[in-house]
């Protein structure tokens, strides 16, 4: 619908913003309050995710919903959490699933319990001085991109790669368009001497991944979008 | 990031967050005692998933789209042990002035969706693009919903605007 067919929807609008900056509305609650609140809420969440039994209590415990050697069909095993999903497959390779925002600390030591070394971080770029390998060509990723449809990440200049897509909060608010992404990641083929770099920018709504050298300096700092991205 | 950072960084967000919101939610739901518990839960849970939704690029929107889920559930619930009649649903903004009322009981006759378009694109000032992601939909979708609400809402505010130019 273009604005020529209605043209004071602007003043509509302002008028809604007014009106409802004149509302009057209690004061907000105490914060203690809320954070106890949220505190019951977690623990409801948990308590509807321990159903199954009490294996997955001790997985949740340990922040996975799966368990290492478990998965048959996809190779030695799979580590399942809310946000994400890493599964091995039988000729090496380890696939990573992203579904929602994550836990930079956590997936990292999923990645090292897969025997991927990485750094992880939200917010962050960081470079190697002098500059590791690209993790395309070096053959680390093999398969980035979403399932379904081939969407290749886009190589930067500087040897990363980085791909759009939308992370919720949650789970289930994807969009129907969009599909989780999943990257194939290479252990065997990562260099000695290098770590694999993933960066989640949501702002952006980038992940960005790279190989740091981890005999040279590395330096790190905060940033809302990787630089190579126009 | 530690506990303590994390708390100062949510009461920071609560401080400045809570009015907007709630009056988002409270003209989106035409009922601010419900709207008052709708968007306490929505923080509640925004606290429980604190290191995710700081990260998110819209956390207000998360709030409102949350409060406004929460109350979903609670009219749904609700309406399988009763039947409700518009008229059981107290009305925000009756004390302001007349346009006000009108505007806001025009609001409540929208539907969810349409109602969650203006709450996040008109109340919270985001994009369409933003408002699409927040929603799940497409943004040529976002718009076809305001463009129908704003159709809506002329068309019953025409009396209302009518009486406030005649005063």
């Amino acid at each position: 619908m273009s604005q020529h067919e209605y043209p004071d929807d602007g003043t509509l609008t302002h008028e809604l913003r007014d009106s409802l900056a004149e509302l009057a509305v209690p004061g907000r609650p105490p914060l203690a309050a809320i954070t106890r609140r949220g505190r019951a809420y977690r623990r409801r969440r948990l308590t509807a995710l321990a159903v199954p039994g009490a294996a997955l209590v001790i997985a949740l415990v340990l922040g996975l919903t799966g368990v290492f050697g478990a998965a048959p069909g996809h190779g030695p095993g799979t580590i399942q959490t809310a946000d994400f999903t890493l599964t091995s497959y039988t000729n090496g390779t380890v696939g990573l699933t992203l579904k929602q925002l994550f836990e930079p600390g956590e997936l990292q030591q999923a990645l090292a319990k897969a025997g991927i070394p990485a750094l992880v971080k939200t917010n962050t770029y960081c470079a190697s001085h002098p500059a590791g390998p690209s993790p395309a060509s070096t053959g680390v990723l093999v398969a980035p991109g979403r399932q379904g449809k081939a969407h290749p990440a886009v190589p930067s200049p500087g040897g990363g790669v980085w791909l759009s897509i939308t992370l919720p909060v949650e789970p289930n608010q994807l969009p129907p368009t969009e599909n989780p992404v999943t990257w194939v990641i290479n252990p065997a083929a990562i260099p000695v001497g290098t770590t694999l770099f993933i960066a989640s920018f949501p702002i952006v709504q980038t992940i960005f991944m790279d190989l740091l050298s981890t005999t040279g300096s590395n330096t790190c700092s905060y940033a809302q979008q990787p630089p190579d991205i126009p | 990031m530690g506990v303590s950072q994390d708390k100062a960084e949510f009461a920071e967000f609560f401080a400045a967050s809570w009015d907007p919101c709630l009056r988002a939610v409270a003209a989106t739901t035409g009922n601010m005692t419900l709207a008052e518990d709708q968007t306490a839960e929505a923080f509640a849970r925004a606290w429980a998933s604190w290191r995710k939704v700081s990260l998110h690029p819209a956390p207000r929107a998360w709030v409102v789209r949350a409060a406004l889920n929460a109350g979903a559930s609670w009219w749904h619930r609700r309406s399988k042990e009763t039947a409700l009649t518009s008229d059981d649903i107290p009305v925000v903004g009756g004390e302001g002035t007349g346009l006000d009322t009108a505007l806001l009981t025009a609001l409540r006759r929208l539907p969810a969706r349409q109602r969650e378009v203006i709450a996040l694109r008109v109340f919270l000032d985001l994009d369409i693009d933003t408002t699409a992601r927040h929603l799940g939909i497409a943004p040529g979708t976002v718009r076809a919903h305001l463009s129908r609400a704003m159709t809506a809402l002329r068309s019953e505010l025409a009396p209302a605007l009518i009486r406030e130019l005649g005063r």
